[in-house]
């Protein structure tokens, strides 16, 4: 049977509901049921947002938040080292996370010990580069893809471009990939 | 929603924006923009205005849609009543929202229980699936007895999920829903005069006929919930029961957080604790004998509300259900408890607290607000 919680962190403007959503969309294209929704505060830029996924093979019941994630998404770089967001992360749980620094630096400061999987892909700089903008969620994902195996990093593209059609979304689907090439796992 | 609205040949959409509705509106918007929708979608100015629009164009025939939340229905309240009182097969999604003071956006009951007296049959979704089927349902079984429905789904929970929807063909809604029968309207030949003068001698017939129209509806949704089952395979009716029939304790839920009380009930059977769920697909009409049939056995029962009833005997739900048991001649132990106000989280182990709780030998009756364990 398969079934795990996701858990994303963001901040308003950069993509975390929207990353949950393509990932609960690939997921949902692959066959699983997934269940993908955001936590929203007073919707504001800047501010931290919380999105959370369930997949599995049955039909899932359970809605309320995600509390004990199997897999913690970070896609906002300041919130990357910030140990609040693994709380409640499951024994042998996987945080992926935006972030320049070796993902062994990121373990430390998320003081998670070796039960536990991590890995950082720089984002940022992806989509600075692949997009122009500093929309770091897609190239996250694709680091998540690579890192976990959870999701197919084609089945996020092409969840990618049905969310954009056109220029968009091949530009989203090459920060898939970049992020898949590129992630640094510990 | 959007998309059962876009295939059940609905004449007029008339809406105005209010989150967490807007994704259902703006879809549909959409469709309009691209000639997906081919009914009229008419952005009012504001939510007495949407459904003042879709009183007069039910007024004229048309199969009318409105969806709102919180804010929004209080605003409406007003010509809720009319159109009720009008007799109009108006469907109408509520995506149920705390209402002010203090302002919040996210989901409970409050706005549909301040609504609840005004002659809507009441319908609510536990999953995103169930309201899209509810939406198709609720054409037919407003033209078939001559009530408007409102559909509920809870903000938020279910209104900004992406969830597997296993839509049905639009050649298979269109041909379920039809075209709405004829029915005496303002552009009949001679012209024809609604929503006149009633004084005392004559008003309190009118409303018994709502009442009785209102007490006679479920045969008529029975009959659509059976033939959407044939053209769908779902089936949701009056009440779902999981483990209910050997249960000591059953939890009576409305919405989407029914299913987490259902993970609760099941792993608790681990423990020896005979827990059941029963989930109320209809509130109005209210179910009582399909409801009665599912708690007959238990000892206790924990009835949830995501509204209050200030100053109330027992909060909404609780007080139609312990309504039920004394019409019965049943004396039960009963919880009503508030919960889930303004979004407030409520996972399995809440539910397993409750039930663990109403396990144990307490009052026949208790009233409290349930804020969940360690958590701020």
């Amino acid at each position: 049977m398969v079934y795990y919680e996701v858990r994303l962190h963001g901040r308003g403007g950069q993509g975390a509901v929207l990353a949950g959503r393509l990932l609960g969309e690939a997921l949902m294209g692959a066959g699983y049921y997934a269940q993908s929704f955001p936590e929203f505060g007073a919707e504001r830029s800047g501010a931290p947002v919380t999105a959370f996924l369930r997949a599995s093979d049955s039909p899932i019941e359970v809605r309320s938040p995600v509390e004990r994630p199997h897999y913690v998404v970070v896609i906002d770089p300041y919130l990357s080292f910030d140990p609040r967001v693994a709380e409640g992360l499951r024994e042998g749980g996987f945080v992926v996370a935006n972030s320049a620094a070796e993902p062994g630096k990121l373990r430390e400061r998320l003081r998670l010990g070796v039960g536990y999987r991590v890995a950082t892909v720089n984002a940022t700089k992806i989509a600075l580069d692949v997009l122009g903008r500093n929309n770091p969620n897609t190239a996250v994902l694709g680091a998540l893809a690579a890192a976990t195996g959870i999701v197919g990093v084609e089945q996020l593209a092409d969840a990618a471009r049905r969310a954009f059609p056109g220029r968009v979304g091949e530009l989203n689907a090459e920060a898939i990939r970049r992020g898949a090439a590129e992630v640094m796992i510990a | 929603m959007a998309h059962a609205v876009r295939q059940s040949n609905v004449d007029l959409v008339a809406a105005y924006p209010i989150t967490p509705q807007t994704v259902i509106v703006e879809r549909i918007a959409e469709f309009a923009a691209n000639g997906e929708f081919k009914g009229e979608f008419v952005p009012v100015e504001s939510e007495h205005s949407a459904m003042s629009a879709c009183i007069g164009g039910a007024l004229t025939g048309a199969r009318v849609f409105t969806a709102t939340a919180s804010q929004g229905l209080a605003l409406m309240h007003e010509m809720l009543y009319a159109a009720s009182g009008l007799r109009l097969p108006i469907v109408m999604a509520v995506a149920n929202r705390a209402l002010n003071s203090p302002l919040n956006i996210h989901g409970d009951h409050s706005d549909i229980m301040g609504s609840r007296d005004s002659g809507w049959i009441l319908l609510f979704a536990e999953n995103v699936e169930e309201a899209y089927d509810r939406v198709i349902q609720a054409f037919r079984i407003a033209e078939a007895v001559n009530l408007p429905v409102a559909v509920n789904l809870d903000g938020f929970t279910l209104t900004h999920s992406a969830e597997v929807v296993r839509m049905l063909p639009d050649d298979a809604v269109e041909s379920f829903v039809g075209r709405p029968p004829r029915r005496p309207t303002l552009l009949d030949d001679p012209p024809k005069s609604f929503g006149l003068m009633s004084l005392p001698d004559t008003y309190q017939f009118f409303k018994e006929d709502q009442q009785r129209a209102m007490e006679g509806a479920p045969p008529a949704i029975r009959a659509v919930e059976e033939a959407y089952r044939k053209i769908s395979g779902r089936e949701y009716g009056p009440v779902k029961r999981f483990l209910s029939d050997d249960a000591d304790i059953v939890m009576v839920m409305l919405g989407s957080y029914a299913g987490t009380a259902r993970v609760a009930a099941a792993q608790l059977r681990s423990e020896g604790i005979r827990a059941g769920v029963v989930s109320l697909g209809w509130y109005r009409p209210f179910p009582a004998d399909e409801l009665l049939r599912a708690v007959e056995g238990a000892g206790s029962i924990v009835v949830m509300d995501r509204s209050v009833s200030y100053g109330a005997s027992a909060h909404p739900l609780a007080s139609d259900v312990m309504t039920a048991l004394y019409k019965a001649g049943l004396r039960k132990r009963v919880l009503s408890v508030v919960y889930g106000l303004g979004g407030r989280w409520f996972a399995e182990e809440d539910a397993k607290r409750l039930f663990r709780h109403a396990a144990e030998p307490g009052p026949d009756f208790e009233s409290f607000f349930y804020y969940g364990g360690d958590r701020s």
